[in-house]
């Protein structure tokens, strides 16, 4: 992953950001870092690295901000409970409405942050919400959400090839 | 019961008001309020679910696995409890010293640690409350609305928490679940090229959290009476410092201070404080009341956190922090201050402090050494004490000659404040609250006493469609009498007249 240096002039490695929230000690909670850990795996071996850079983190936060800077995609990939089987892909607007009860931005708070702090439009956005069921200490993610993982995946990659700037071969393999 | 407002008398005869959840504050908390029928308040109580059954997680675990998972008690903070436990069991690995390389590298990430954390509780969770006022409009009162209003101190606040996030991935390997510190020393260095990186950004850095601690100058300045006066209650101060008094917020002996700055204990050693303090149970609450065991837990109670830290040290062994501090005990001259917002000033001076520790060891050799790991004749026991961003944290563990952990205890920074929050809270109520109409701007001067200290309530869980507000007046049969609620653009809806 890039270092993100406080000065303006950093040069920003890959035009798309895939951000991965989520606890992996928390159950489904971690289906955000294990698409993560896939697509870095995936992005390895099919040596395109630098077109994607990934973010892992526990919950969106102010400093997410800063990775939005020269992007021309950015993609959240999250747990849901209580949401729409197996998942939901939803195109995002800056919105400025605020979570109460954590040090937590949501997604569309934080394309608001980047509007308002950095003076200029937030790259195209995309929240990936795949639905959990459990998300007790400890516990791995269960098979039904998994299975939810799984299908996700898939509409993953079909929203990174869209946007990939050099669009040859797409980035899922057979 | 000793405390004034913890327990009303009659509390049959009174309304209850809750306010839950609490805001912009890390976890699950709320707070209840017993009136009666001319608003005159009785009772006060925070209550906390927080971190129970952890330590059972814990146990029966090989005690080398403990560092990374201890960092699932917090999404916050949780490189504070990745070393508390190394910490702790550096002498269960066989390490009574870590090498020179390690402490430098674990000091190198702890204060990236403080600058990010600091930096997310200033500019996200405090600065709305301060730069528009308790009472203003809370669909403004955010992130957003200062990103708006103000977007060079919201930008600011992004990249100093975004740099400090940086540290910790160079040293911790990671960003959540790092590894780097281990029992016994650390198992990464930080490469030429991640030096040079993160050196190339740092007096920026500094600059801006200068610039914080200006900022919150002029704040003060501007409202005197309020910051001095707001939820100021006297308590005992505990804090860790270095051999020569200096602050250190990674290792040293416990200073222990009256509530007058008067010396009551010096250079404790972790087990000679454990064997000082007492946690008390209280039957209303799920978080324990520590006190010191010798003044008993009326008067031995105590508060942790930065603004102990800035007064109960001698000096800040940074020269840009230490001008600050004492530029912050001159505004007082040299009282001790209980003010709860002056605590804010507090973490400015320590964020300070930690970007100029950064800076000074981006520049230290050791951080690229190769010599990590200290071996030697192992204990099977250990307690580790480290000053988190939200004051003292300690971890202490027992380990059979399985390697299997078989006790484990631990006594976090809010844990720590729990009796200090209640006092600054009841004292809010009783200045702000007391024979008036509650509204949602009174009961946010409840929630910015608390916020104050930056409590961390966390479980670390966070998925999407959970995060209501509502606050509730109740009769004393528990049924609703009276609603308000905060929608999701944060709009206020007042019940009906």
């Amino acid at each position: 992953m890039r270092c993100a240096l406080p000065h303006e002039g950093v040069a920003v490695t890959a035009a798309i950001v895939v951000f991965g929230f989520g606890n992996p000690g928390r159950g489904d909670d971690g289906l955000g870092p294990a698409i993560i850990e896939r697509l870095d795996d995936h992005l390895a071996r099919t040596a395109r690295t630098a077109e994607v850079e990934t973010v892992v983190d526990f919950q969106p936060q102010i400093e997410h901000a800063a990775d939005l800077r020269g992007r021309t995609l950015a993609v959240f990939v999250d747990a849901g409970a209580g949401t729409p089987e197996p998942f939901t892909l939803a195109r995002l607007a800056p919105s400025a409405r605020f979570t109460h009860s954590s040090h937590a931005l949501d997604p569309a708070a934080l394309l608001h942050v980047y509007r308002e702090a950095f003076g200029a439009p937030p790259p195209p956005a995309y929240l990936l919400c795949v639905r959990g069921y459990g998300f007790g200490l400890g516990e791995p993610i269960g098979d039904g959400a998994r299975a939810n993982l799984a299908t996700a995946w898939d509409a993953l990659c079909t929203l990174l090839d869209r946007h990939r700037p050099n669009r040859r071969s797409p980035l899922t393999v057979p | 019961m000793p405390f004034d407002l913890e327990t009303a008398a009659d509390p049959q005869r009174l309304r209850r008001v809750a306010i839950d959840p609490l805001s912009r504050v890390e976890g699950h908390g709320k707070v209840t309020i017993l009136l009666d029928e001319h608003n005159y308040v009785h009772q006060v109580r925070l209550h906390i679910v927080e971190f129970r059954g952890f330590e059972k997680f814990i146990e029966g675990r090989p005690y080398w696995e403990v560092p990374v998972m201890v960092q699932r008690l917090c999404g916050i903070c949780p490189v504070s409890h990745h070393l508390a436990a190394s910490k702790a069991l550096d002498g269960v690995a066989g390490a009574r010293r870590i090498t020179p390389t390690a402490q430098s590298l674990r000091r190198l990430m702890h204060y990236g640690q403080i600058l990010q954390s600091h930096a997310l509780h200033f500019f996200h969770l405090a600065s709305p409350d301060l730069l528009f006022g308790f009472d203003s409009d809370p669909a403004r009162r955010n992130i957003m609305g200062v990103a708006a209003a103000h977007p060079d101190i919201a930008r600011r606040g992004v990249l100093v928490r975004k740099f400090g996030q940086e540290v910790i991935r160079v040293t911790a390997g990671k960003k959540i679940h790092g590894t780097g510190s281990i029992p016994g020393g650390v198992n990464k260095s930080v490469s030429s090229a991640e030096r040079d990186e993160l050196l190339a950004g740092v007096d920026e850095i500094v600059d801006w959290c200068l610039d914080a601690v200006r900022l919150v100058q002029t704040l003060h300045a501007q409202s005197p009476a309020q910051y001095d006066a707001f939820g100021r209650v006297p308590s005992k101060m505990v804090s860790m410092v270095d051999p020569d008094g200096a602050m250190d917020l990674y290792d040293g002996g416990l200073r222990v201070r009256d509530e007058l700055g008067g010396l009551l204990h010096d250079h404790l050693t972790p087990d000679a404080y454990m064997d000082r303090v007492e946690e008390e149970v209280r039957p209303w609450s799920y978080m324990k009341f520590p006190y010191l065991r010798a003044l008993g837990p009326e008067s031995g109670w105590y508060r942790v956190g930065p603004l102990t830290r800035v007064q109960n040290c001698d000096r800040i062994p940074t020269p840009m922090a230490e001008a600050e501090r004492r530029g912050f005990l001159d505004h007082y001259r040299g009282a001790p201050v209980h003010a709860p917002l002056a605590t804010h000033w507090a973490r400015m001076i320590e964020m300070l402090h930690a970007a100029e520790t950064v800076r000074d060891l981006l520049h230290d050799p050791l951080i690229g050494g190769d010599d990590l790991v200290a071996r030697g004749e192992p204990v099977r026991s250990g307690i580790g004490i480290i000053e988190a961003p939200r004051g003292t944290l300690i971890h202490q563990y027992r380990v059979g000659d399985d390697d299997l952990v078989t006790m484990c205890n631990l006594i976090v920074s809010t844990t720590h404040n729990n009796q200090a929050m209640h006092e600054a809270i009841r004292e809010v109520a009783r200045r702000d609250l007391d024979g008036r109409e509650i509204t949602e701007g009174l009961l946010n001067h409840i929630e910015v006493a608390i916020r104050a200290f930056d409590p961390c309530l966390s479980c670390a869980t966070h998925a999407l469609g959970k995060m209501p507000l509502a606050v509730e007046l109740l009769d004393a049969g528990g049924d609703t009498v009276d609603r308000v609620t905060r929608d999701d653009r944060g709009l206020v809806h007042l019940p009906a007249r």
